[in-house]
């Protein structure tokens, strides 16, 4: 008593027991909020921002504790010292990481599912425009399709697709669930992670089956002022086009495709005759674009608050003449204390302009394949300009033979611009109301605005189709709000940790779109105006009006409990509610998860030397999938009427009369979430101190009535080819994922290289009665992996003794094959080679898909090289078979008929007769492909008057090496024909230069 | 304290934003089809639906007529696309023309349904009637194209109907019941703001084009009487008023479908068929289909009969020596862009000259399609009552039919031109072959015409080259789409298939 009131005493009398000091990291950098505390007291405070601390401790020989998010913690004595400096290491086996997991935090080493946590830095290097293509390749079963089209955003697929339309995960962002994907600034992005398996999901119930990517935004930090800018400016270009033939290559073959015998048509007397023309399209076509993109932000903290700014802007011009992209954008986060550690409010507000114009309309049949695919389709024998033409751009004749619109023609002619704007902000209340229970309200909101006008002049731009002058102007709006209300309990009592978490939130989407058009009735416009009011319909021109509206509503009552016995042995339980306006008899259901794990290190008896943790995980999960999110109504037929109805006109001068039917997209009111119920057993390991680590993910189970697009016969009067949605199909999946990093932390020369691989594998287990599985030259059927290919099976070219041994009245597709057909085997046998000697064929989906990231520290130098790819895939190369059958597009400059006895592919025809150039395996080639995807080296310039100065220069997509015989291995093809390579913008390369610099 | 306030009014407020939204939405635009049919107006609309479907692009609206003149020894034509093997009978199971034909014939068949299935509810018999009429209409475009053992759709269908091929005279049963009734039910004619409804006398016509082609020509002849007794129909004066918009009630036309000029092109309610018939591509037509010889043949030998130029020639086909202009171009330019020297003619009628004139440029555009196209015509019926008069016997009686349709083009009397067409039985039938395309080329009744004289076969080769690739016992329907195959277990594939 004595000693405690003459330490009082002493305390209250001098300076000797207040221990100050300041702690920094590794590079002397001081660390605001790190918590330094008394050994064995609660007696602590936490840093300024400066990194400052005082404390008053009770004896000249008390050990602090300092402990800091992200750092190794450390014990420091404090020796009679009333000056202590504490530097801290960051800490490289991040045991104690806490990461986001959806309504809450855990710590990582606590995690039961299969968590990816992206190392944001990395992707910060590459110089894609949006987050998402930055994740390409960054985390085991996490796939990226990136395209080069300005302001377009890569497929995200996390763990293979599932489902047949909708496959994209879900985004949360700063707690906030989004209905899309988001447009923010990727450098405004302070980490990411990605809930992969079905129990991590589960927490988001019918929204989880593509796996959650969990976004949170960078914050202010206690401290003096900083601020960061990246600046990068560089060019583009299509990284691969694909020879083709000159004027005489390319007339050689159609002349012999008209003279053999049995061709469609007739060659007129003065075709393909060389008008002095070759053109080569793919010169004249694609460009090199510039890129730019700029970002800065400005950010600081005191007591008790934080706040961050920032602007970024992103200019991409298109490799093809027309496309151009650019985003502006700014953020404000900030966070307020209005009662410190009791009540916190914070808000994050991003709003983001974009703009995309020249974008490719592949909807309209008079433009489509305008671009690359134009650039390749195009005849050599056809000029850019050609004066004698009614627009004064080249095009196919009954003489040559093209259909395809001129691409100059198209770029200089159809003015079509996209603008956007989106805003998304979100409120937080974060409360603690009694120790270990805290109460969070979020409230979000997202509103984007759109604005599409599309102008054409009167013009001819192709053969035959004369398109009158038009303009289509629109305005679209969404707005989602997002609501939470969530109670947390966390209490420990000796080694038994436990939480529980209850949380009820909403969503509300609604969208409102109106628009007007002039469909080809326009005279043209005074120059260069182009607006409603400046247009001239001609006489009857009639404009087409219309407008839009629809609301979805999500609510969710959600709940988690969590518990760990002395950090050995972990459970959680989660189980959500979601009821769906957009389902009618069957609205709500219950998405369930429950995990169990065991930190084996943790036993008293493990003692494996270098093993700092192994980590035992099993889960299960149940989450849903809507794949009828498009419609709102999609439960209800509706009637087709009014504006573009079945309208009619009756009397001599043709009165309207107003029509109504049964629409065509029939309803289905029984529509409910697909399910997905999977396992996943997983192993973490970190070796070495944390420089080796090892995470892998096995898992299995089913996807349960998958609404599938099912093909309804046209005799029931709703069209060809229409189809409703059913919750018809069932799925079995299972896969693996695997991810190793290795560290070298230590030294001049430090380095970490990481890998990952993945495959996943679906495979039909029921289908629908009446559902064949043929879609385009795909099969799917019932116990074999989906999308299989499905086609004839091509044995060589025919010679005459094949044919002389052929029995009488052989045909292939209705025609006696002659020496130089494509050969197929008659698989049933009929001496008919038709629709039923197609058979299944390959292996669509990838044996292995992988990334390899190396990035390496020397001194001030920086090196970064990342690869990925895929192996063992079948891809039916339809681009390459279109171009070789199509007399009306140029042929592969490699391409070599049968022609007068020399040739290696089928002989040429003008269609399809003879089975010549029909779908088959001689079109099957091997898909695999590795893409340097990213190169880039720094160097930190050693500037006392900044915190950071980096220089760099980086290349993307600098090279692939693949076997395919095509513009573009990269794609993911549909669901059900995951292996029908199709042409695209091709993924184009960047090599650009920037700098990173903060003060 | 004051942080407590604070506290307090930032808590109170979140509470306000408690459960906000409704799960219960109701769709702002369309009406569900379960609530949908009220009243008598909601019944006229469904019916006007089902006039609709007959001006798609795949119905009269363009692929009609390609699918009708190309399979029959009337149309053909050089293109080294899919049109070539349509017009030589070596379409794929997979082509592109039977689905659409297969696919809108039956939408035709879903709307008219739909109204036969509602009307009782209001006791409109007019308005069952005109369904009634669509619904065989429907069926005689696909049994005369797929054969008889399409599907056999009798009611409204929902997603999960896969409906079983027809029997052998199912579905001439269903159609020839649906005709009677619609007679019953229809009216002779219609107030005039309403022309173009469904007739009693388009219903007769259309069942009497059905007893035709099953040979069935006593049935016939008792409705085509009938048709020339209402005293409705009569010829215009002018041939050629029939193939243009005069803005008039026509009183040849049985049964039209209207079109309109510039309308808005998302009602499809244009024709197209001016733009895929012509000689060759240019001007904005594209040349899909151009005439055979044949045509061309039989002017030639009416001229030498008759000893003077048929009016009706300049009319119905383009040809180099015409005496009018196609686009502003004569028939000359037009052929010598034609790929094929020998085949030098191109269809005339439905051509859109005045509209394709009034452009200014001489080209012709999709908008400009607003001739109302002529189903069933006076015309027909008479040269159809003379082929059933003789069919019975009763040739004397048939040749006065026979000349009233000459007469209005000034051309002599047939026995006057040709002395021995009424020596006999075949005689006639032949001469009234001759008549026929003389009179109707390019209003595709010359592949029934072919069909129901037993002439739809490899033999008419000497007629139309084509004909040299068609396979007996094969190509006389056409293959079940393929799709739907694959989508309906219980329909089978037919002959061709």
């Amino acid at each position: 008593m004595l000693l405690v009131l003459f330490i009082g005493v002493q305390s209250i009398a001098g300076a000797q027991t207040t221990v100050t000091g300041k702690v920094v990291d590794g590079s002397g950098q001081p660390l605001p909020g790190a918590a330094v505390i008394e050994k064995s007291t609660t007696n602590g405070t936490s840093t300024d921002f400066d990194g400052a601390f005082s404390l008053e401790v009770s004896n000249a020989n008390a050990t602090l504790v300092v402990s800091y998010i992200g750092f190794v913690t450390k014990e420091v004595n404090v020796a009679g010292k009333t000056t202590v400096n504490v530097t801290l290491e960051e800490d490289s086996n991040q045991l104690d990481e806490v990461v986001v997991v959806g309504y809450g935090r855990q710590k990582k080493s606590s995690l039961t599912g299969a968590v990816s946590i992206i190392d944001v830095g990395e992707t910060e290097k590459s110089q894609y425009t949006n987050i998402t293509d930055r994740l390409q390749g960054r985390a085991a079963g996490v796939n990226v399709t990136a395209n080069g089209e300005p302001g377009s955003v890569g497929d995200i697929r996390i763990r293979g697709s599932a489902f047949f339309n909708n496959n994209t995960p879900l985004y949360v962002v700063d707690g906030v669930i989004l209905s899309g994907v988001p447009t923010i600034g990727p450098n405004d992005v302070e980490n990411i992670q990605i809930l992969k398996d079905a129990s991590s999901a589960a927490i988001y119930g019918a929204g989880g089956a593509n796996g959650v990517i969990l976004i949170t935004t960078k914050k202010g930090k206690k401290g003096r002022l900083r601020v960061n800018a990246n600046l990068t400016t560089g060019f583009q270009q299509i990284a691969e086009g694909l020879d083709v033939m000159d004027a005489a290559g390319w007339s050689r073959i159609v002349r012999a495709a008209f003279d053999s015998p049995n061709a469609s048509g007739l060659q007129p007397a003065d075709a393909f005759n060389l008008p002095g023309v070759d053109t080569d399209w793919q010169k004249a076509v694609f460009r090199t674009a510039s890129l730019q993109d700029a970002n800065i932000n400005v950010s600081g903290g005191g007591d008790r608050h934080t706040i961050l700014f920032g602007v970024n802007y992103t200019y991409q011009d298109g490799t093809v003449p027309g496309p151009k992209f650019d985003r502006t954008g700014i953020r404000l986060n900030s966070s307020f204390d209005i009662i410190k550690d009791r009540l916190t409010v914070s808000e994050n507000l991003s709003i983001n302009r974009t703009r995309a114009s020249g974008s490719v309309d592949e909807d309209n049949p008079a433009t489509a394949g305008v671009g690359v695919g134009a650039a390749i389709d195009m005849l050599p024998v056809i000029p850019v300009y050609d004066p004698t033409r009614l627009s004064g751009y080249g095009h196919g004749d009954f003489n040559n033979l093209s259909f395809t619109a001129n691409p100059i023609g198209y770029a200089d002619l159809y003015k079509n611009t996209d603008e956007g704007t989106n805003i998304f902000g979100n409120l937080n209340v974060d409360f603690n109301i009694i120790d270990g229970l805290d109460y969070h309200f979020g409230v979000g909101i997202e509103k984007t605005h759109g604005y599409t006008k599309a102008y054409n002049p009167r013009n001819q731009i192709r053969r035959t189709t004369i398109v009158g002058s038009a303009l289509a102007v629109g305005h679209s709006e969404s707005m989602n709000t997002y609501l939470e209300h969530r109670l947390t309990y966390e209490k420990t009592f000796g080694k038994h940790a436990f939480s529980l978490m209850g949380a009820y939130n909403e969503l509300e989407e609604t969208a409102f779109s109106s628009g007007v058009s002039f469909d080809q009735t326009l005279d043209a416009f005074r120059a260069g105006l182009f607006e409603l009011a400046s247009a001239s319909p001609i006489t009857t021109g009639v404009p087409t009006v219309g407008s839009d509206r629809s609301t979805i509503v999500t609510q969710s009552l959600i709940s988690r409990f969590t518990y760990d016995y002395d950090n050995r042995y972990l459970l959680k339980a989660s189980v959500r509610r979601d009821s769906y306006s957009i389902f009618l008899d069957n609205r709500s259901d219950i998405f369930p998860s429950l995990d169990l794990g065991w930190n084996l290190h943790n036993e008293s008896f493990f003692n494996v030397k270098n093993i700092s943790q192994l980590k035992l995980r099993a889960a299960y999960g149940e989450v849903g999938n809507n794949d009828a999110d498009s419609n709102a109504y999609i439960g209800v037929t509706g009637i087709n009427q009014g504006l573009g109805g079945p309208n009619y006109n009756l009397g001599p001068n043709g009165i309207s009369a107003s029509g109504a039917t049964r629409a065509s997209a029939l309803g289905n009111p029984s529509l409910t979430w697909a399910r997905v119920k999977q396992y996943n057993f997983g192993v973490d390991l970190e070796m070495f101190d944390g420089r080796l680590a090892f995470e892998g993910n096995y898992y299995f189970g089913e996807v349960e009535d998958l609404l599938a697009d099912i093909t309804i016969p046209a005799s029931a009067g709703v069209g060809f080819e229409n189809t409703i949605k059913l919750n018809a199909v069932t799925n079995e999946q299972n896969g693996w994922e695997a991810a190793l990093t290795y560290r070298k932390l230590k030294g001049d020369f430090t380095y970490t290289l990481s890998a990952n691989a993945f495959a996943t594998r679906t495979s039909v287990k029921s289908v629908p009665a009446g559902f064949t599985g043929i879609v385009g030259n795909s099969l799917t059927t019932v116990g074999s992996p989906r999308a299989r290919l499905f086609l004839w099976e091509y044995q060589g070219l025919y010679t005459q003794a094949e044919i002389d041994a052929l029995p009488p009245g052989f045909l292939v597709d209705e025609f006696e094959p002659m020496v130089g057909d494509a050969k197929y085997r008659d698989v049933n046998g009929d001496n008919i080679i038709d629709q039923n000697d197609r058979v299944a064929y390959g292996n669509t989906l990838p044996d292995v898909n992988f990334g390899l990231n190396f990035s390496a520290n020397y001194k001030n130098w920086d090196f970064t090289v990342f690869l990925s790819g895929l192996f063992g895939r079948d891809v039916f190369n339809g681009t390459l078979q279109g171009l070789h059958g199509d007399i009306a597009s140029n042929y592969p400059a490699d391409y070599n008929p049968y022609i007068d006895g020399v040739g290696t592919y089928p002989r040429p025809q003008t269609d399809g007769n003879h089975g010549n150039y029909r779908a088959s395996t001689l079109y099957v080639e091997d898909g695999s492909f590795v893409k340097l995807r990213n190169l880039q080296i720094g160097y930190i310039v050693p500037w006392k008057s900044v915190d950071n100065l980096r220089v760099f220069v980086s290349g993307q997509n600098l090279f692939t090496w693949t076997n395919f015989n095509g513009v573009e291995p990269e794609f993911e093809g549909g669901f059900f024909t995951a292996g029908e390579a199709s042409l695209g913008y091709p993924v184009v390369r960047s090599i650009s230069a920037g700098l990173n610099i903060s003060l | 304290m004051k942080n407590k306030i604070k506290s307090i009014y930032i808590l109170a407020l979140t509470t306000v934003f408690f459960g906000c939204f409704e799960l219960d939405q109701i769709d702002p635009i369309n009406v569900s089809e379960a609530t949908f049919w009220q009243t008598v107006d909601d019944l006229n609309k469904g019916v006007i639906a089902t006039y609709d479907a007959l001006q798609s692009r795949d119905m009269y609206g363009q692929n009609l007529h390609i699918l009708y003149s190309g399979l029959s020894d009337e149309g053909t034509n050089e293109h080294p696309f899919e049109f070539n093997a349509l017009v030589r009978f070596t379409l794929s199971d997979t082509n592109a023309f039977g689905g659409p034909h297969w696919a809108s014939n039956y939408t035709l068949i879903s709307r008219a349904y739909q109204v036969l299935q509602n009307e009782p509810n209001f006791n409109k018999p007019e308005v069952a009637g005109q369904a009634e009429f669509m619904i065989a209409l429907g069926y005689f475009n696909l049994v005369n194209f797929f054969g008889e053992n399409v599907a056999y759709v009798d009611k409204v269908q929902v997603p999960a109907d896969r409906p079983f091929s027809a029997e052998n005279g199912q579905i001439y049963t269903l159609m020839e019941s649906m005709l009677i009734s619609a007679i019953d039910k229809l009216p002779l004619s219609w107030p005039v703001n309403e022309y173009g409804k469904v007739t009693k006398g388009a219903a007769q016509a259309l069942l009497a084009k059905h007893y035709f082609q099953l040979g069935r020509y006593a049935d016939a002849e008792i409705l085509l009487k009938a048709i020339i007794d209402s005293g409705q129909y009569s010829l215009l004066p002018n041939f050629a008023d029939n193939f243009r918009e005069t803005g008039e009630v026509n009183p040849e036309a049985i049964f039209v479908v209207n079109f309109i000029e510039n309308g808005p092109t998302n009602e499809t309610d244009n024709n197209r068929r001016h733009q895929i018939f012509s000689v060759s591509e240019q001007g904005g037509a594209f040349g899909d289909i151009q005439c055979t010889n044949m045509i061309f043949n039989a002017f030639v030998r009416e001229e030498t009969a008759s000893g003077s130029k048929d009016s009706r020639m300049d009319q119905t086909i383009i040809y180099p020596g015409s005496e009018l202009t196609y686009y502003g171009l004569t028939g000359d330019v037009w052929a010598e862009a034609a790929p094929n020297p020998e085949l030098l003619t191109g269809f005339y009628k439905y051509s859109e000259q005045e509209h394709v004139e009034n452009n200014g440029n001489g080209t012709a555009l999709e908008e400009d399609g607003g001739t109302d196209y002529i189903v069933l015509r006076y015309a027909d019926i008479l040269l159809m009552y003379a082929e059933a008069l003789n069919a019975g016997g009763n040739t004397a009686q048939a040749v006065t039919y026979v000349d009233q349709v000459r007469a209005r083009s000034g051309r002599p009397a047939l026995l006057t031109a040709y002395p021995g067409a009424a020596g006999s039985q075949t005689a006639f039938r032949d001469q009234l072959e001759q008549e026929r395309i003389l009179e109707l080329s390019g209003e595709n009744w010359r592949y029934f015409d072919l069909r129901r004289w037993g002439k739809y076969n490899n033999a008419q080769q000497v007629e139309d080259a084509n004909f040299a690739t068609f396979t007996d016992g094969q190509d006389e329907v056409a293959g079940i789409p393929q799709l739907e195959l694959d989508t309906n277990a219980n329909l089978k594939p037919n002959q061709a298939n």
